[in-house]
């Protein structure tokens, strides 16, 4: 079930209602039941994976608690469970995820050094957000071994915290930390109500009218690249960044406010990260969710800065490149992760030099040219990188480069024609501007610390009652859905 | 402090309130904007519940193209409205029929029966807009999109693959990528579509005319039976019975397929179980092959003579073997009286932009206007229909030469002359004169 499908219309509304008129001692067990059934609106035999992963996780956590408070043989017991959870659970991402790419690796490994196999290509379904409840129900079980939180007692409200509907496909990736305390009956609360709903508003506007209109720019040009050179290229790369965060960050918006309307909170996954001075900036503020995870299970354990800046380095690029495998099981991916982690490392390397020219050409830090130029290139670093995200595979990558510089066609730009053959009519082209341009004052608006959300419910009543008809409205109208529309898929459920 | 949280708590109840009925109201004007409006613009009108209706059309385009409910007026007096929609089939005729009975119960109910998307429940579902979007919401539109959206069997391309279609009833999903082609007429209101739905009610008079030879109909080898169709034919019939409306059924379909005609062939024997009247028109001398159709891409309707040929001929039935009574002197009735004048406007308008010949003297059939031809050239005959819709008017064409003018009054002989005046570069003109009113609605050189 899509959060942009009219089953979810119908499901939601029907889930908050139940939720707040049933007794609160059910309230659990509804949403439990609620989650499952929105996963299995997809695939109903792939529900019991994430069954498989609750009881590994769970059982894993009560091992752990119970070996912590013993001597130290039965500790090793604790190590011994948290093994068991990361074998297990990675073994199952790593069958449904990277069992074809791992072979298609083997194989091709194996005919360079004069081994000719036929590898078989096996017929699997990637479960839909199978590596955010791994990662999710995974960072619980080390919680629990570092002595972050308790284990869980209660089974199904262990089960609701991996499978809690909102956010169970594609994130935010929360931690046991913050949302298990918070799965307790919550009365109706008026202002979350509101609060979340108009996120949920926004979510919709960045999946519908955004993302989804960007994206059928973006698909025009990179199905036929070849026939799209130069400036196509470079619009249509520049233009994938901004859908890919209105995708992502519209999906995680709107796991906000549906969570937030049943009382619960979520971890921002986005916090205007397209107005980041440096590349490091920009990962602290994309997906938040995710690169904190990896910063904490595995930056962190691998010595993080501790043990040096060699070994610094080397374990930014170990975290980036798996990064970069978690996203999908293709070269493409490890590239981007590693072009990202790259950044980084020449960032941090760059930094005296750069700090010293900052000085002799007299450049201040906190001035705005500085911050726009900072903004700028970073930008174009990171969408350079999104080019290998977005092509359908590495040599379509290096063949979509190519032709950026093959074809000499800039007056593109300026003859109000081309890019009008890209899918997208001139109006809606001209739409596609508006709306970006209105991203990016909320962007601007967030990191000067004004949530727009309470500027619309700080008003009087009459203007309220009109604003937020307006936004449906305009989502309505402008958005893309609809029967002639195939309900599009959000990019990141298929990580 | 009870009261405080009593006051605040009636607030919010409020505030929600509001925000959902602006919303809904917003939603419900834009939707209306940015609808197609051709479902409305041809059964708005019907919705009126001040007027009543002796005899209601239903069926495909054939029925929608081919029988005129203010030709019926002016012959017959005989109240009617043309509910057929484009490639509507038995199954949607039968929903809008339950439908439309919430409004109006005729007398009698002329049915198509041709099967224009054998053994498809649906043709194109824009054509279920196009028929359905003026039908206010109800319980049996939403039984309706159940209904129809169940998975049709896939014959000859026909038919589409369908899921559960809520833009029948929520039609801004289906409409609201229109914001970008909005047009003027797309802000008329409701009342100014309703008013324009009045003048032709339902039905449209085409212009085109297509010189063709009398259609050739397929043997039935390998067709399978659209039972389907049946199903739908013998529910509609049993609906109709319901309510009390006679039945009589038509089949106008000179496009016919295999699997239409095996099904055509099947009526006869269904009329006779439930004692209706059936008329296949395709069987019948009626129209003139040469001049009577239209035809638009593989479809063949006839077009506008060859409807009031057939609105005459149903007319007759109708007040022949249904006793349906004349409302012309019926003073609940003078509407249609003011109805039909906007209705001659109409053809009249249309008749101002065509510039084909024999398209103009096609729309012209079955008027009481004089008309005067004057042919400046015979060998102008030759071309398109023109010979032939001449013949039509009732012309013997073959006393026609260079510089002849033909006079033509309702119910008179043609009168022939020889034309005195030059033809200022012109081949033929034509004058079209309303002796009634004593006005000449329009000269026009070809």
């Amino acid at each position: 079930m899509l959060f942009n499908s009219a089953q979810f219309l119908v499901f939601f509304p029907i889930v908050v209602l139940l939720y707040f008129v049933c007794p609160d001692k059910l309230k659990n067990y509804l949403l439990l039941v609620a989650s499952y059934y929105f996963y299995m609106c997809w695939n109903a035999e792939y529900a019991l994976l994430i069954l498989t992963t609750t009881i590994i996780t769970f059982g894993s956590g009560m091992v752990i608690e119970k070996a912590k408070e013993a001597d130290n043989e039965k500790r090793s017991k604790a190590k011994l469970a948290v093994a068991v959870s990361f074998i297990l659970n990675i073994g199952i991402l790593f069958y449904f995820k990277y069992t074809n790419f791992a072979l298609g690796l083997m194989g091709g490994l194996l005919n360079r050094v004069g081994v000719g196999v036929n590898i078989p290509v096996f017929d699997i379904v990637l479960p839909v957000g199978i590596s955010f409840y791994t990662f999710q129900a995974l960072s619980y079980t080390m919680d629990v071994y570092r002595g972050d939180i308790y284990a869980e007692k209660n089974f199904f409200k262990y089960a609701l915290f991996v499978s809690f509907f909102p956010q169970l496909v594609a994130g935010p990736i929360e931690r046991s930390k913050n949302l298990l305390k918070q799965l307790q009956p919550h009365k109706f609360n008026y202002e979350d109500f509101r609060d979340g709903f108009l996120l949920m508003l926004w979510g919709y506007f960045l999946k519908l009218v955004l993302a989804d209109r960007i994206a059928i720019f973006v698909d025009t040009v990179y199905k036929d690249y070849d026939q799209f050179g130069g400036m196509y290229i470079v619009v249509a790369t520049m233009l994938f960044a901004v859908q890919i965060y209105c995708d992502f960050a519209g999906y995680s918006v709107i796991a906000m406010g549906a969570a937030q309307i049943l009382g619960i909170r979520l971890m921002e996954n986005f916090d205007a990260p397209y107005l980041s001075t440096n590349v490091a900036e920009f990962w602290r503020r994309w997906h938040i969710s995710l690169t904190s995870w990896f910063r904490d299970y595995l930056y962190i354990p691998l010595g993080g800065s501790r043990k040096g800046k060699l070994r610094k380095y080397i374990n930014i690029m170990i975290v980036f490149l798996v990064s970069g495998l978690w996203h999908g099981a293709s070269l493409s991916f490890v590239l981007w992760g590693g072009l990202n982690g790259l950044y980084q490392v020449i960032g941090s390397l760059l930094m005296p030099i750069r700090d010293k020219l900052r000085r002799i050409l007299g450049i201040s830090k906190d001035k705005i040219g500085y911050k726009v130029a900072g903004a700028i290139i970073t930008f174009a670093l990171v969408d350079f990188a999104w080019l290998f995200f977005r092509a359908d595979s590495l040599s379509d990558a290096f063949a979509i480069v190519r032709q950026i510089f093959a074809v000499r066609n800039p007056w593109i730009l300026f003859d109000h024609e081309s890019l009008y053959q890209c899918g997208l009519s001139d109006v809606n082209f001209r739409m596609m501007l508006i709306a970006i341009f209105i991203l990016f004052v909320a962007d601007l608006c967030k990191r000067k610390g004004i949530v727009i959300r309470k500027v619309i419910l700080e008003q009087d009543y009459w203007v309220r009652w009109i604003v937020i008809p307006v936004i449906i409205c305009f989502i309505l109208v402008f958005g893309i859905w609809g029967p002639s529309y195939n309900e599009a898929n959000f990019i990141y459920f298929q990580f | 402090m009870k009261r405080t949280l009593f006051t605040s708590s009636f607030k919010r109840i409020v505030s929600v309130i509001a925000v959902v009925a602006i919303t809904l109201f917003m939603v419900s004007k834009i939707s209306f904007i940015l609808e197609n409006k051709t479902s409305y613009k041809n059964y708005a009108s019907f919705f009126s519940k001040e007027e009543d209706y002796d005899v209601l059309f239903v069926g495909s385009s054939h029925v929608r193209y081919g029988f005129y409910p203010m030709e019926l007026w002016k012959q017959y007096g005989i109240t009617s409205y043309n509910l057929a929609g484009d490639a509507s089939t038995l199954p949607v005729d039968y929903w809008i029929l339950k439908q439309a009975f919430h409004y109006h119960v005729p007398k009698v109910i002329v049915l198509d029966v041709y099967d224009c998307a054998p053994n498809a429940i649906v043709y194109r579902w824009e054509h279920v807009h196009d028929s359905t979007g003026a039908f206010p919401i109800s319980l049996d539109k939403i039984r309706m999109v159940r209904d129809l959206a169940r998975n049709p069997e896939w014959v000859d391309g026909m038919g589409e693959p369908t899921e559960v279609k809520w833009d029948m009833v929520f039609k801004i999903a289906e409409y609201h990528e229109r914001w970008s082609k909005l047009g003027p007429t797309d802000f008329d209101t409701y009342q100014m579509i309703k008013e324009q739905s009045e003048v032709r009610k339902g039905a449209k008079p085409l212009t085109e005319i297509a010189v063709r030879e009398a259609k050739v109909y397929p043997e039935v080898i390998d067709a399978k039976y659209d039972e389907t169709s049946k199903e739908y034919l013998e529910k509609i019939i049993e609906l109709c019975s319901q309510k009390g409306c006679q039945v009589l059924l038509v089949n106008t379909g000179y496009d016919c397929n295999e699997a239409a005609k095996l099904f055509a062939d099947s009526v006869p024997e269904i009329a006779d179980k439930y004692n209706l009247e059936y008329y296949d028109f395709t069987n019948m001398d009626l129209i003139n092959f040469d001049c009577d159709l239209q035809t638009t891409g593989d479809n063949t309707h006839v077009n506008a003579s060859g409807g009031v040929k057939f609105s005459k001929f149903i007319g007759d039935v109708l007040v022949n073997n249904y006793q349906i009574q004349d409302h012309r002197e019926d003073p609940s009735c003078a509407k249609w009286h003011d109805d039909y004048n906007s209705y001659v406007g109409y053809i009249e308008d249309t008749l101002k932009g065509i510039s084909s010949f024999d398209e103009y003297l096609e729309l012209l059939y079955g008027w009481d206007y004089d008309i005067t031809v004057d042919i400046y050239d015979e060998a102008f005959l030759q071309e398109g229909a023109n010979k032939p819709i001449l013949e039509n008017l009732g012309v013997d064409v073959s006393r026609i030469s260079d510089g002849t003018e033909i006079v033509l009054r309702d119910g008179s002989e043609a009168e022939y002359t020889v034309i005195s005046e030059s033809s200022e570069g012109y081949r033929a003109k034509v004058t079209v004169y309303d002796s009634k009113n004593q006005r000449t609605v329009e000269e026009k050189s070809f």
